[in-house]
């Protein structure tokens, strides 16, 4: 169960290597006859063959604008404008004992819907969620799923499907031959690569930037206490956390964080003791913690609080409050904790999108749990509703890839930094918080602003 | 790997060995009661524990811990009764499997239990455990908090006293003379069953022992609790062909050491300490097997 929950925290961060590694050998072909979407197109109808195309700057307010190029295999063929209900499927986990962690993303679906259908839906139209039950790792149940969803429900396009991120190897491939958008509601690898997973997108902070503002963070952390700067650094062994530790030890070299030690951790019940790690850190003569993974990281904060080592912790994927728990109240009263957050822990700003999502919480899913999963998920659904919205009456799947392929400096009332999408980029957010953890399991925000890495990293971003 | 961190290592890796020994003192207890691979001891053991969190925070932690133990032997003691007694003649295979489902279906209970009691992260930190946290001890330079300590204390403290029982009283005659030949031993006027049933009840209070010792240490609870400790223990365990009980303590120590001392490695060496320690005991269990099955089986399945 502990791996499950910090399997479905990774997958909250990254989206699977294999997806990109499947849709590589899948689309090679493709990625040379990429279509480019016109963005002077009317919504809907087929694409013209191009090059790659650039985005198109949307409006003012944020809202996206056609104007992507995105490979499309099989879309213009297959992609008639929609009539009646738009229907969205999730895929998550629904049953057994792992629903408690699929549930969420399903249940934000149904709440979003249920209000928007009671406000008359979008243009008239009812949206309609379909559940598809896929455990955590079954690839063959995913794909099975996927095309259930497809061939025999005819969905629109899937949504918050990240607590079964690992499932997805297959079916992201084949929502691309058939055209069928996913917003995923999460970012990572596949964020550097979209243009081989056109209709795959994501919505949360990309690893890259996570890791460069984490790292300016601790640099600029430890030069404010006078302490030498030098790190330890750790990770999971397994290959998504570790994709988060490469980023974080490139980002910590840049700006000029000696790592003194590295501790690896293998993705079994040893993560629960980890008092030799602590040992080991603390001789290295580390100053502070920075960690890829929340549960980890608490694990070893338990161990660094038994022995009575009380350095500063800065995590990723740390805003749970089952980390909190395990962490303890000790370890967290004798040490700054520290993590990063695209939107939750940041209710305090009082944005409108806050605003929103909290009061979609309030009044249609009030047993659900404020957090990164039901963000993520809001998130994604209303991309999903402004995207069809955007289109009028000609809703195609098509138009809804081009619709978030051209969000430029997209600002969802202040829920998250603002974000920019297009052909070279479908993992969107690169603005973050950072965050101090309290012993009472609450967040305090340490930055007024949204912040982006530093220009040191060259990586997208800020922006204005 | 610094010579300064062998010794804080070692420190370490005694805590884990010692929970490795305690939850095999109760695989090689069950062994020799009735030649059962007892996997499900990890579910027993997560049950007290869960039940020791729960009790704690109504009453003293010495009487939650009484209680705990008291669930443990009873919980084991119902699954030899209830499951276990009825296949004495079935095969090896059979029982390990019956053994492997009782297991998952422990954790099952466990799972249900810890969401519906809200504990599924272990409940606050502090509640139910057996000494203050901020009880720490220093030897040699290297400190560790008495939570820790008392995992290696109470597995040797078990180990004497089983050895002692074993070997030393009525009952341990009973027991050996009851798993080696239950029909002699009945016509002998030994009480085969009701020896049988105190084994198990003593392998039961053994898995709450080590985990309510081992919750204390780390507050949290989930269904698959101690599992994967209690693979280590079988590990251990099978370098004394289940039946050597000192061998078994002895393997247990070198796996919890090992462990700990593969962390001094670099990467991806210091992420091993799982697979590697396991991959020894088992090589060293592989080559030594033989020999002592043959030896218990001219024993009669006792040494």
């Amino acid at each position: 169960m502990l791996l499950l929950l910090a399997m479905v925290t990774v997958a909250c961060a990254q989206t699977s290597t294999l997806d990109v590694t499947r849709a590589t050998t899948r689309d090679a072909g493709a990625g040379e006859q990429a279509l480019g979407l016109d963005p002077s197109s009317d919504p809907g109808e087929a694409a013209q063959v191009g090059a790659g195309g650039s985005s198109q700057a949307g409006s003012s307010s944020g809202s996206g604008s056609a104007g992507a190029g995105i490979a499309a295999p099989g879309a213009q063929a297959s992609d008639p404008t929609i009539e009646g209900p738009v229907k969205i499927g999730v895929m998550s986990t629904l049953s057994g004992g792992q629903k408690f962690v699929g549930e969420p993303p399903y249940r934000i679906a149904l709440a979003y819907a249920e209000r928007l259908n009671a406000e008359g839906g979008i243009n008239g139209r009812r949206l309609e969620i379909l559940g598809y039950d896929v455990c955590t790792n079954c690839p063959d149940e995913g794909l099975a799923q996927a095309k259930k969803a497809v061939e025999r429900d005819n969905v629109f396009a899937l949504a918050n499907t990240f607590v079964v991120n690992a499932s997805l190897d297959q079916v992201v491939p084949y929502l691309n031959d058939k055209g069928v958008p996913m917003v995923q509601g999460s970012s990572g690898s596949q964020s550097r690569k979209p243009e081989l997973s056109p209709y795959n997108f994501s919505v949360g902070l990309t690893v890259p930037g996570r890791a460069a503002i984490g790292a300016d963070y601790a640099k600029a952390y430890l030069a404010k206490k006078g302490r030498p700067p030098k790190v330890a650094l750790l990770y999971f062994t397994d290959a998504l956390t570790s994709y988060i530790a490469d980023e974080q030890r490139e980002a910590l070299k840049r700006v000029g964080l000696e790592i003194v030690d590295e501790e690896a951790v293998s993705y079994d019940a040893t993560m629960t003791n980890q008092s030799s790690q602590v040992v080991k850190m603390r001789a290295a003569g580390a100053e502070m913690v920075i960690g890829s993974h929340g549960v980890l990281c608490a694990f070893n904060m338990q161990a660094a609080d038994q022995a009575d080592w009380q350095a500063p912790y800065l995590c990723t994927i740390m805003y749970d409050p089952f980390t909190t728990t395990i962490a303890g109240h000790s370890a967290l009263t004798n040490r700054d904790v520290f993590a990063d957050t695209e939107g939750y822990a940041t209710q305090d700003m009082n944005s409108p999108g806050m605003q929103d999502y909290l009061a979609l919480m309030r009044d249609y899913y009030p047993d659900g749990d404020v957090g990164l999963v039901t963000l993520y998920s809001y998130l994604g659904m209303r991309l999903i509703e402004e995207g069809v919205r955007s289109m009028g009456a000609n809703v195609t799947r098509a138009g809804l890839a081009r619709y978030l392929e051209g969000l430029q400096h997209y600002d969802a009332g202040g829920l998250t930094a603002p974000f920019t999408l297009g052909p070279k980029d479908h993992g969107s957010i690169n603005g973050a918080h950072i965050v101090k953890l309290n012993p009472d399991g609450t967040f305090q925000r340490m930055t007024s602003d949204w912040v982006y890495p530093a220009p040191i990293h060259n990586l997208p971003g800020p922006v204005r | 790997m610094s010579v300064d961190l062998i010794w804080p290592f070692l420190l370490i890796g005694l805590t884990a060995g010692g929970l490795y020994s305690l939850l095999g003192c109760g695989v090689v207890l069950a062994y020799r009661a009735s030649g059962y691979l007892h996997i499900a001891h990890a579910g027993v053991a997560m049950v007290s524990a869960l039940a020791f969190v729960l009790l704690a925070r109504h009453m003293p932690v010495a009487v939650a811990l009484v209680l705990a133990l008291g669930i443990g032997a009873a919980t084991s003691t119902a699954l030899y009764h209830w499951v276990f007694a009825r296949l004495e003649e079935a095969s090896m295979a059979a029982k390990v499997v019956v053994s492997v489902a009782t297991g998952v279906g422990l954790q099952a209970v466990g799972g249900f239990l810890l969401i519906n009691f809200g504990l599924l992260d272990g409940g606050p930190r502090g509640s139910g455990s057996l000494f203050p946290e901020s009880t720490r001890i220093t030897i040699f330079g290297a400190s560790a908090t008495a939570q820790q300590l008392a995992l290696p204390v109470a597995a040797l403290l078990v180990f004497g006293a089983l050895q002692y029982l074993l070997h030393r009283t009525d009952l341990g005659l009973a027991l050996r003379a009851s798993s080696q030949n239950p029909l002699s031993a009945s016509l002998a006027g030994v009480p085969s069953r009701r020896v049988t049933t105190a084994a198990w009840a003593t392998t039961g209070a053994l898995a709450a022992l080590a985990g309510v010792l081992s919750v204390s240490a780390t507050s949290f609870l989930i269904p698959t609790y101690l599992f994967a400790e209690t693979v280590r223990a079988l590990a251990a365990s099978l370098t004394g062909a289940f039946i050597d009980l000192k061998r078994m303590v002895i393997a247990a120590f070198v796996l919890g050491i090992l462990e700990q001392e593969l962390v001094g490695f670099s990467p991806p060496w210091n992420a091993m300490r799982g697979a590697l320690s396991f991959a020894l005991i088992t090589l060293v269990a592989i080559f030594g097997l033989s020999r002592q099955l043959e030896r218990s089986e001219r024993a009669g399945a006792m040494t």
